[in-house]
């Protein structure tokens, strides 16, 4: 069979875009209930995404000390929402987003465990170490780790959980009611984990999960990052906004994972990309503006600020972004310095660039037909620029669901996109083998 | 008031159900991966207008693994609790957590959502003791026993504040004016304790019942302490109505010492019930089921009789002021649940004492506990 596209679904409530909750469409005051959620869950099922992706928020966004209102809510806690979920949908995977820095490895490798056993095979885990301080003031701390310590603690964290996973061997559950074998005490084994950011004994009092291990999946972009991506990742969720950069992070990602022993076809690389579609260009062209008119003036440059994690509000916004200043005053991670770059060969003004970042969160945007936008995926997809991607839709529902019925019939039609599920496992859909029982 | 008033049923849920032969003999169906499928218990106590649901504490001791006859399954409470809410509209939700080795951000968020998603139906089971049987398993040793419940009091009251660190009507949704909340009626927590410090707000909207219900089952002094200072329903296992009837007159009284409203705690006994049509064939169920393993010695007291005799041990306690209602762990799912809902509740129903179908929405309402008054807020922000 050819190689297809894969396709994650990234929620963000309301949308995307920083405005997407103010479009006439999107249901603002049903943004934290079951209904909305279960709605663009079963939409993305129905346009046969391989899985749902919930990003995790651990401190609020603030302007002058203050919850700045103008945004939208955050992410709901990623491992309620995408639990509820598995109760509502049958194929799609599940993929949660948690910190190895503010959490045990026994109780997520417990928590992991029962999700892919409650959903039949489909849990995925978004593994990040989180960077902002500001998370680290609802953690009894001053700052974060250091990040070359977080990505320690954070190979630590899954090494743990792998041995946590792997210490019930393949059927050590007998449930054998005749004989009164419960399970196998030989096929289970403690995982006497220790190294110097934990000591884990086990075994966890739970089967081996239904994948072997949930779907790790990383997004770090910074050096240690994409080493710790190298060694433990099987999807990546990057930002890519030209394609040579996106060919050349996958294939130094290759070869990255060569140096630990891993080939190609262990992981799937998936840029984000947030389309705007319209039954013609003038169409969507149209709806970029009407978006952009959303953008309260506050907001653009707000949310520039937040990025950058730089204030930018006592600056004229027609000055050109202070880049080296930015540079100066605080280390940049990998997302940020891509957007610095940017910034500086196109000499945007602060407005401009906050007019991007409002757009799409600086991943790839896309504003087009449904027949342009599958041109534009063939195309990378074609050219080596990625295995697949995680969307963005500006907004939810109304653009998913155009997607959906739109966009996808088109990649069917072409050869590049399932008509049906292969399989119920996330693994099976993402073509990723299930990692060998140890006994 | 309490004594002729409507009891309150939850149910606690484990494996195939509570006795540890249940597995052997259980007709209950594993989900879609090797878990028991509770989907269909839940729909029956839901159908039966119970008022919650519990999933954990499920303790079990350090070598039960070695036993091969042990169904010693120990998932994680809170996916499960979370997966049943697109199953269920009206029933509570609990599930524990453990309050040694978890973060009460995480916790306090976790059920923030969760309430939300379920229009308001959560509970906290609050587990101080279970984390205590799995030493090894976590970065910190078991502590001392003030230490412990010092520690579990502050995380608690940290986990209330940052439930109300939104105010109910912070969300404007204003499509207009493009403001989506009202960032003066979200506020920092600005927590500064001795074992946690937590500036917030957070990250998620203030739950439909203010706070998730808090429960708790640490039955130990330190434990009735906590309980009587801020748990809203208390699990107890108590042999006698007289032991019920002190128990609860006790853990009242220090909850009224503490400058806590009358009302709000509730004290629900705990019995595993064995049922059948006679008491003699009850009795036989259960003959057969401890000849295939025998109870633990902390297992909660064993009702045996006929679904009418439960009715009437129920309608007796309560009406003796030993409880305000009952938490009920079926011996064996989906036979003891089945002979609860169809035999037992109809009974307290008959006699008013049970409602005949939910009338209010949150588990709040079910339980007609108001949600606690509001902590002072400390931060200008």
């Amino acid at each position: 069979m050819s190689r297809m596209l894969k396709l994650g679904l990234f929620i963000y409530p309301g949308g995307h875009h920083v405005a997407g909750w103010r479009h006439a469409s999107t249901p603002a005051h049903r943004l934290g209930g079951m209904a909305y959620y279960t709605e663009v869950a079963q939409l993305a099922e129905r346009g046969r995404f391989d899985l749902f992706f919930v990003g995790d928020t651990l401190f609020t966004r603030e302007k002058d000390g203050r919850f700045f209102g103008r945004q939208g809510i955050s992410n709901p806690d990623p491992v309620s929402l995408i639990s509820a979920l598995s109760a509502v949908t049958e194929h799609l995977g599940l993929v949660a987003t948690l910190s190895t820095t503010y959490h045990e490895p026994y109780l997520i490798a417990q928590k992991f465990a029962t999700l892919d056993h409650l959903s039949g095979g489909r849990a995925g885990w978004n593994v990040v170490t989180t960077w902002e301080d500001r998370a680290a003031l609802n953690f009894s701390r001053d700052t974060a780790m250091a990040k070359a310590d977080r990505y320690v603690r954070g190979k630590e964290f899954i090494d743990a959980c792998r041995a946590l996973w792997d210490g019930w061997g393949q059927g050590a559950l007998l449930a054998d009611a005749a004989a009164g074998r419960h399970h196998d005490p030989a096929l289970i084994a403690a995982a006497n984990h220790v190294s110097p950011s934990f000591q884990v004994r086990g075994p966890l009092r739970m089967p081996r999960p239904v994948q072997g291990w949930p779907v790790l999946v990383q997004a770090g972009g910074s050096p240690p990052g994409r080493h710790f991506a190298a060694q433990i990742a099987e999807a990546i969720f990057t930002a890519q906004t030209r394609i040579e950069d996106a060919q050349a992070f996958r294939a130094s990602t290759h070869a990255l994972m060569a140096e630990y022993g891993r080939a190609p076809h262990e992981v799937v690389i998936m840029p984000g990309l947030s389309p705007l579609l319209g039954s013609t260009e003038a169409e969507a062209k149209r709806l970029e503006e009407e978006l952009a008119d959303l953008v309260h003036p506050e907001v653009g440059v707000w949310m520039l600020s937040e990025n950058l994690n730089f204030p930018l509000y006592d600056r004229d916004p027609d000055d050109l972004l202070p880049v080296a200043e930015i540079r100066q005053a605080r280390q940049a991670t990998a997302s940020v310095e891509t957007n610095l770059k940017y910034a500086e060969a196109n000499r945007q003004t602060i407005a401009q660039a906050a007019r991007v970042i409002a757009r799409s969160r600086s991943h790839n945007s896309f504003v087009g037909t449904p027949e342009q936008l599958a041109d534009m995926m063939q195309h990378w997809f074609e050219s080596g620029a990625c295995d697949g991607f995680n969307m963005m839709p500006p907004y939810f529902p109304e653009q998913l669901r155009v997607f959906v019925e739109h966009a996808v019939p088109v990649l069917q039609r072409r050869g590049l996109f399932r008509r049906e599920y292969e399989g119920r496992r996330l693994r099976e859909n993402l073509g990723l083998a299930v990692p060998p029982a140890r006994r | 008031m309490i004594a002729n008033g409507m009891m309150h049923i939850t149910l606690s849920l484990a494996g195939h159900g509570a006795h540890p032969a249940a597995w052997r003999v259980s007709s209950l169906p594993r989900g879609p991966g090797l878990l028991p499928d509770w989907r269909p218990m839940v729909a029956m106590a839901e159908a039966a207008a119970l008022d919650a649901v519990f999933f954990g504490p499920w303790p079990q001791p350090p070598g039960a693994l070695a036993d091969h006859a042990l169904e010693v399954l120990m998932p994680d409470p809170l996916p499960i609790i979370a997966s049943l809410i697109p199953r269920s509209s009206r029933i509570g939700l609990g599930g524990s957590v453990y309050i040694a080795h978890t973060e009460p951000f995480h916790t306090a968020r976790a059920f923030a959502v969760m309430d939300n998603l379920s229009d308001g139906r959560t509970a906290l089971l609050a587990d101080t003791q279970g984390a205590d049987q799995q030493p090894g398993d976590f970065a910190h040793a078991p502590r001392p026993a003030d230490q412990a419940y010092g520690r579990a009091a502050e995380y608690l009251e940290v986990v209330a504040r940052l439930w109300e660190s939104w105010e109910a009507d912070a969300i404007l949704a204003d499509k207009p004016s493009g403001h989506y909340a009202d960032g003066m009626r979200v506020h920092r927590i600005d927590h500064a304790g001795r074992f946690f410090t937590v500036r917030g707000p957070l990250t998620a909207i203030r739950p439909p019942q203010g706070r998730p219900v808090l429960v708790m089952r640490d039955a130990s002094p330190a434990g009735l302490e906590l309980a009587a200072a801020s748990a809203e329903l208390f699990l107890a296992r108590c042999a006698s109505l007289e032991e019920a009837r002190e128990c609860r007159t006790a853990l009242l009284a220090r909850a009224a010492a503490l400058g806590r409203p009358a009302g709000a705690l509730r004290i629900l006994m705990e019995f595993m019930p064995v049922l059948a049509a006679t008491t003699h064939a009850a009795a036989r169920r259960l003959e057969e089921l401890d000849a295939l393993a025998e109870p633990p010695e902390d297992a909660a007291p064993c009702f045996l009789g006929t679904p009418a005799d439960l009715a009437q041990r129920m309608l007796a306690w309560q009406a003796a002021g030993a409880c305000d209602g009952f938490n009920l762990l079926p011996a064996l799912l989906p036979n003891d649940l089945g002979l609860i809902c169809q035999g037992v509740v109809p009974a307290l129903v008959r006699e008013g004492r049970f409602r005949a179908g939910y009338t209010g929405r949150t588990l709040r309402d079910h339980l007609g506990l108001p949600a606690p008054p509001p902590l002072p807020r400390r931060s200008a922000a």
